[in-house]
């Protein structure tokens, strides 16, 4: 049997996400919409498939596809930069072990012919799997990275449960102020059209102020929901009371997932409870797509943690925590030490 | 480099967006616009009086208009309001746009790209200059105006056009006598990025006039005032010339008043001018402005300084004081990072923001603050024996004692406990705080890699905390060399030193 690496061209994109979404430890920051999004944003994208089959070159088939990395640069001349995995690299079990190294070996050739190119250095890789543990086959090289893409630890509810059963698994606290909510008449809509992202902006932006956490400016959410509103990839979903907007979030369909990235509420009649509304009517959105999975995206249980306060009103829905591995990094000492060496002549 | 375009309808009208940065909403877009062309073309009419335009409308006769950017359509309707414009070339790379003119935006720029005078041309506008150079035959080929109409640059390449070399190709287009209307970014909010455009202008051989413009949509999403330039190829712009010049009917808030009142500045603001370095493709220093902007850092004065009153041959002398530190200091680069450590670290108060400057349009100081004490961490993932080792093999050219040094740490490193080792470098390694401060080999070496790792972990937008991850790993297990390694990189690097950096540093 053989495995090979081949740069992926636009015709393979719905070959490359169905291979993805059926991933089980698949992201959507490894979609092909994803990619196009981090585009906008400044980013080049390298969109590499692993192939296998019987033959030396296996042909490129959504059958034969078993694997693959989107690696993510945002290009600094001059400068230092990590070629970036946000959720990958994505790779079959049995394929696993074989495919890391071709991977590896394209990730680092990139490295070594951009830096070249363009004045600059890519001095490592950074992967972020959601593997719950450390595989076996992965280079020991791989080391913990000193930061984190997305949260390593979250809270997920089935959503294969019955509308009673996600109900009876919520604490008690969270069913009396969901069905409060729908007591006093909260509503929720789903949206995908482009006056829904400044009201959910406003609210964002809003919270993010109050709560004093770092927050995406507007530019951001019209990139994004401009390039994954046409996929059907989000929704914003907006809860309403006596005609006020109250609280607003955006959520990503990706496969059997569906993950809430973004929120944010005023604080104007809290007794209400909108966001208990928005979230379990976001539930029922997702069952109702065919997702399995309802992914809070990030969640802790440590007091100190900035995460903290949030995911006390998350744990009020229950669900099960999940724990990922986190990012890891391959240094190219070859890279880095061209790096070194042209700051030494210099200073 | 593709672009999000976004229109925001709204009950008053429509706000128009590329790549998440207000454009203009359609409510106050006349007050940008009416500034932004009005008066140079007003200029220009009273210079070039003589080319009137004939009875047939010739287009080799009449004012001759460029418009860089400005694909909306708006700017070329307000250069329409002159009679005396015979034709008007508007460059614009983006054809989404251009399209958006022509439909969307068509009741508000009163279809302007649909008038006979306007040729459109699709192309990047630096491309187009370089080859319209190659085609000026005649003196009639060249431009009476030039209106630069840009978005605002949130890349490398999209500082290309408020480069030196940008401005010294458009004094090669335009008529000596020509004038030239810039917009430029907010001088209250991004003052240093606006006084880098200014330096530039002035340095490409333009005599350029400041101006500062309240657009109410621009405040409302927390821009400032907007700032424009308006220049001369040669012939210097007065405030008797413009008192004489003719407004166009219909206008809606510009005026001789309003116009000449746009041109004072805050003394304290204004006195930065001569603080900033220019803007060249060699040395690109305005994007470190953008993003450093770092405001409310200057406070305002009472006194005001109005730039049509100054004596512009004074101007130059002062301005071309501070060009001279221009030359090759790019605070975004790696070298001029390190090298800024190595001045900084014989400092007691180390400027940390200097020390690592904020590199992506969502980096914050914060976030440096926040990085600058996990220096540890970082270089923790770093194998140092096995990097010294690829230095020593791949560096040829270094000198021999440098290579010496670097492997007389190397043994060091891999000889003996900790205690030992640490014991050795103290000794072979610079002392922090000494007068006769010489850097080792060793010691830039290791400001290199911890200068490297910080740029490399900021360098992009994902480089945020608020993912809600600690990040940190936990053991030093991964890495073979651990906390002995860091217990090298204390005590060559200084750990009073950087903690102190760090506790300078932190915003709480």
């Amino acid at each position: 049997m053989n495995l090979h690496l081949e740069l992926l061209s636009d015709r393979d994109r719905y070959t490359w996400d169905s291979m993805v979404k059926t991933n089980p430890h698949s992201c959507f920051m490894q979609s092909w919409t994803w990619a196009d999004f981090k585009e906008l944003q400044g980013y080049k994208t390298w969109r590499y498939g692993l192939f296998c089959g019987q033959d030396s070159t296996p042909e490129c088939t959504s059958e034969n596809l078993a694997g693959g990395c989107i690696f993510y640069l945002y290009p600094q001349l001059g400068g230092a930069n990590i070629l970036l995995a946000a959720g990958g690299a994505i790779l079959s079990p049995e394929w696993a072990a074989m495919g890391m190294p071709l991977l590896l070996e394209a990730a680092e050739q990139l490295a070594c012919e951009y830096s070249a190119s363009f004045n600059t250095s890519i001095i490592a890789l950074r992967i972020e799997p959601l593997w719950e543990s450390k595989p076996q086959w992965l280079p020991a090289d791989f080391v913990r990275s000193p930061a984190d893409l997305m949260p390593t630890e979250t809270l997920l509810i089935d959503l294969q449960l019955t509308p009673d059963q996600l109900l009876a698994q919520m604490q008690s606290k969270g069913r009396y102020n969901l069905r409060l909510s729908w007591r006093y008449g909260v509503t929720t809509e789903f949206r995908q059209d482009d006056a829904a992202i400044a009201l959910f902006y406003d609210l964002f932006w809003e919270t993010s102020q109050r709560q004093n956490f770092f927050g995406e400016p507007f530019g951001f959410f019209i990139n994004l929901c401009q390039t994954l509103f046409p996929a059907n990839m989000a929704e914003i979903a907006i809860a309403s009371w006596q005609g006020e907007t109250l609280a607003a979030i955006l959520v990503i369909y990706w496969g059997d997932r569906c993950t809430y990235l973004y929120g944010g509420r005023n604080v104007k009649h809290p007794h209400v409870m909108a966001s208990y509304a928005m979230h379990w009517s976001a539930m029922q959105r997702a069952k109702a797509r065919g997702c399995k999975i309802y992914d809070f995206y990030g969640f802790t249980t440590e007091p100190n943690h900035p995460y903290f306060r949030f995911s006390r009103f998350k744990q009020q829905f229950g669900g099960a925590i999940a724990k990922t591995i986190g990012a890891y990094d391959y240094v190219f000492y070859d890279r880095l030490a061209d790096t070194i060496i042209g700051l030494l002549e210099k200073l | 480099m593709p672009a999000s375009l976004f229109i925001e309808h709204c009950p008053n009208g429509l706000a128009f967006y590329i790549n998440g940065e207000l454009q203009f909403h359609t409510e106050d877009e006349q007050i940008y616009h009416e500034y932004l062309v009005v008066p140079a073309i007003a200029l220009a009419a009273k210079r070039f009086s003589d080319l009137s335009v004939s009875q047939d409308n010739s287009l080799n006769k009449g004012i001759r208009v460029l418009i860089c950017g400005g694909g909306d359509g708006l700017a070329v309707r307000d250069v329409l309001r002159f009679p005396e414009v015979s034709s008007i070339d508007l460059v614009d790379f983006n054809p989404e746009v251009l399209n958006l003119a022509k439909t969307v935006f068509a009741p508000f720029n009163e279809n302007s790209l649909s008038d006979r005078k306007v040729n459109i041309h699709c192309q990047e506008a630096f491309l187009f200059l370089s080859d319209r150079i190659q085609n000026i035959a005649n003196p009639d080929d060249l431009y009476h105006v030039v209106i630069c109409d840009f978005t605002y640059p949130t890349s490398p390449e999209e500082t290309r056009v408020h480069s030196q070399e940008w401005f010294q190709l458009i004094r090669q287009v335009l008529h000596p006598q020509g004038i030239l209307s810039d917009n430029a970014v907010s001088p209250d909010c991004n003052t240093l990025g606006f006084w880098c455009m200014y330096q530039t202008l002035w340095s490409a051989g333009m005599i350029a006039k400041p101006m500062q413009v309240c657009i109410p949509s621009f405040h409302q999403l927390g821009y400032g005032d907007w700032g424009f330039f308006l220049a001369a190829n040669e012939q210097a712009i007065t405030k008797a010339e413009l008192a004489n010049i003719h407004f166009p009917n219909g206008l809606r808030l510009l005026n001789l008043d309003s116009l000449l009142a746009t041109f004072c500045f805050n003394e304290a603001i204004a006195e930065q001018r001569f603080t900033v370095n220019i803007h060249s493709q060699k040395s690109p220093q305005l994007l470190y402005y953008l993003l450093n902007h770092h405001p409310n850092i200057i406070e305002s004065t009472d006194a005001n300084i109005d730039f049509l009153a100054l004596d512009d041959a004074q101007e130059i002398n002062r301005l071309s004081q501070s060009w001279m530190r221009s030359l090759a200091i790019d605070p975004l680069r790696l070298e001029s990072v390190a090298k800024l450590w190595l001045e900084q670290m014989q400092k007691s108060h180390p400027d940390f923001q200097k020390l690592l400057p904020v590199q992506n349009p969502y980096h914050t100081p914060k976030m440096t603050a926040s990085w600058l004490g996990s220096v540890p961490q970082l270089l923790e993932q770093i194998n140092l024996p096995r990097l010294l080792d690829r230095v020593i093999t791949r560096g040829k050219d270094l000198p021999p004692q440098a290579i010496a040094d670097l492997k007389q740490l190397l043994t060091k490193l891999q000889s003996g406990n900790q205690g030992e080792r640490e014991e050795r470098t103290d000794v072979a390694l610079n002392r922090i705080g000494s007068e006769t401060f010489q850097f080792s080999t060793s010691t830039k070496l290791l400001i290199s890699l911890t200068v490297t790792m910080l740029v490399a972990n900021l360098i992009a937008p994902d480089s945020v905390f608020a993912k809600g991850s600690t990040g940190f790993a936990s053991s030093g297990n991964d890495t073979g060399f651990s906390w002995g390694f860091t217990g090298v990189i204390i005590t060559t690097i200084g750990l009073t030193w950087l903690s102190n950096l760090y506790t300078d540093s932190d915003p709480k």
